[in-house]
């Protein structure tokens, strides 16, 4: 651009409306809260994720029993079919961990009583740290030595036909310390254990070779779900995992519906998902009519400053000055007002990700940097393109005649 | 210079212009006619800002043309001095020259004092004054004023007309509403009347 007209852009610029300034104020007070209403639901998020989506716990319904006829009772392999059968939970669940129970072990050395719980080996990562194998005893708690012995009554029928023990078989699997904490599993979390009474956790497979290997179990039996009542084996707990954390209000309802008794993170709020996926609506509209607002309100200042402008581009024009120097003037005086507006908001971000404790926050500051470049860029297009030059392009007569509207 | 044939304009269903033709040779012309004649559309149309819907303008090549509009087209919140500084820019007249030629016509017009002052400041007939400083400095072939001295003290009034008549190869085109004092039969006199343009002797 010539000098001159770098001149008398100066000029011009000098004569920018206090109501162009006031409006461009207002866009960035706009901005500014919009990037930190990004930033807090951000935040939001993160902390939802954290506390929620990602939580285990939130997504693990217990289900440790049923109330009929106002009678507590234990469950069986009726419940785990009909839980299985129930349309929400197919369409929600991603796993239904049963947790068979025998009682009536004993620990070899140590003489002390042990709980048996067979778990299905696909769902090991609920609870143990490694793939569960067959032929193996996994316990939380440490115990010495590389192998476990555990005493199991063998029980026989006497010739009234009661079930008596007069032996009684030892056991002994690998022992491998590999349960999770009930800080790192969500279910065994949840879990009441009973105190001075080791549980160790085995595949299904295994428990049912124990229970026919102590006759508890026919041996043509295939799997431990196969009459479990027979087997002297009991469901101690069923574990529903939700996949979406936002249904699992939905699902808790069904199975209280259905007389269950259950124990869930979301029991003693009062409709929490619901509440959380609201919030998230609720921000994500509101940052989107903040963004709306502040790009609307600007482009009509910009309008009508250039409309307040016509005047004296018309005068610029019956002065000697060619469409395209006029546009190159206005459009110098408006970049320098993006310009302005660009390092302000810049800054602003910067002292935001430096105040604003956010996981992540030199990946997200970045991308909101990116977010608003191209705010301002298009709106600078549509200014420029839609505003500065249909009017430079007007003939002399129509701008000078039109008169202003508001200083 | 200018040479109009058959020329007409409407507005809508009115008629303004009604086939004029008319050559406009070196000289002072004044037109007078009442108010919403048509006297500032003709000018218009001489400029060339207004396209006739009948008929032609014929001018010579590389006509230089300036116009003074009936309200002042200034920058009134700007000095007289920037005021001329952003016509120079336009013009792109050198820095060296620009003094010169501020200089020598702010003394013609008796503007120097006030080169300093912002146009909202100044009257009536000091911006007059400044708009003619501005026509001057381009040295046009032809000049178009609308209503040059309305409103206008003598003092004033004989500064521009004066000048004016001083041109010398121009073609000098005056509405205005006064009386003119004439001098020595200087000028030729039109009227504007349903749209059509004479000679008054």
């Amino acid at each position: 651009m010539k000098r001159s007209d770098k001149d008398t852009g100066k000029l011009i610029l000098k004569k920018t409306s206090t109501y162009l300034k006031n409006s461009i104020m207002i866009f960035l007070l706009t901005i500014a809260s919009l990037l930190y209403g990004v930033l807090f639901f951000g935040k939001f998020i993160q902390e939802n994720n954290k506390n929620f989506m990602e939580n285990d716990n939130v997504h693990v319904i217990q289900i440790s029993g049923k109330t009929a006829d106002n009678e507590y009772s234990q469950l069986n392999n009726t419940d785990y079919n009909n839980i299985k059968k129930m349309e929400v939970i197919k369409k929600d669940a991603v796993a239904e961990i049963v947790f068979y129970q025998f009682v009536g072990a004993i620990n070899s050395d140590t003489d002390e009583p042990i709980i048996l719980i067979g778990v299905d080996s696909k769902y090991s990562d609920y609870i143990c740290q490694q793939q569960m194998e067959d032929g193996v005893y996994y316990t939380a708690e440490p115990i010495e030595g590389r192998k476990l012995s555990l005493n199991l009554p063998v029980v026989q029928s006497d010739k009234d036909g009661n079930l008596i023990s007069e032996d009684d078989i030892t056991i002994e699997y690998e022992l491998r310390n590999a349960m999770q904490s009930e800080s790192e599993s969500a279910v065994l979390g949840m879990r009441d254990t009973i105190d001075h009474i080791q549980e160790v956790f085995v595949t299904q497979n295994t428990l049912l070779d124990i229970l026919k290997r102590v006759k508890m179990v026919e041996p043509q039996v295939d799997h431990i779900t196969d009459d479990v009542e027979k087997n002297n084996v009991s469901i101690s707990e069923i574990y529903i995992y939700v996949e979406d954390v936002y249904h699992v209000d939905e699902c808790a309802k069904a199975l209280l519906g259905q007389g269950y008794y259950l124990d869930y993170t979301f029991k003693s709020f009062d409709s929490l998902s619901n509440s959380l996926k609201q919030s998230s609506i609720f921000f994500t509209i509101l940052i989107v009519l903040l963004l709306l607002t502040s790009q609307i309100n600007v482009f009509l200042a910009f309008h009508s400053y250039l409309r307040m402008q016509q005047k004296d581009i018309g005068i610029l024009k019956f002065y000697g000055f060619s469409e395209k120097r006029l546009y190159n003037i206005y459009k110098k005086n408006i970049d320098y007002i993006f310009l302005f507006c660009f390092l302000t908001l810049s800054l602003y971000l910067l002292i935001l990700g430096v105040a604003i404790d956010i996981d992540n926050k030199w990946k997200i500051i970045p991308t909101m940097f990116a977010g608003v470049i191209a705010i301002l860029f298009i709106l600078r297009i549509f200014i420029l393109k839609i505003g500065l030059k249909r009017i430079v392009t007007k003939e002399v007569l129509y701008l000078v005649k039109d008169t202003k509207e508001f200083e | 210079m200018i040479y109009l044939e058959n020329v007409s304009y409407r507005i809508k269903e009115k008629k303004i212009l009604e086939n004029i033709t008319y050559h406009f040779a070196c000289g002072v012309y004044i037109l007078q006619g009442e108010s919403g004649i048509g006297k500032t559309t003709l000018l218009n149309l001489l400029c060339g800002y207004l396209k006739p819907d009948k008929g032609k303008i014929k001018k010579k090549t590389k006509l230089k043309i300036g116009y003074m509009f009936q309200e002042d087209m200034l920058f009134h919140n700007l000095t007289v001095r920037e005021n001329f500084n952003i016509k120079c820019n336009a013009m792109e007249l050198e820095e060296g020259n620009r003094e010169k030629i501020i200089d020598k016509y702010c003394k013609q017009f008796k503007i120097t004092n006030k080169l300093d002052c912002r146009v909202s400041s100044l009257s009536g007939g000091e911006k007059k004054r400044v708009q003619m400083v501005m026509l001057a400095m381009d040295d046009c072939d032809v000049w178009l004023l609308d209503e040059p001295i309305a409103n206008l003290d003598m003092d004033n009034s004989n500064i521009i007309i004066q000048y004016l008549f001083g041109l010398k190869n121009k073609v000098v085109f005056i509405v205005s509403h006064q009386f003119i004092q004439e001098r020595d039969n200087s000028f030729t006199l039109l009227e504007m009347k349903d749209g059509r343009l004479y000679e008054k002797k």
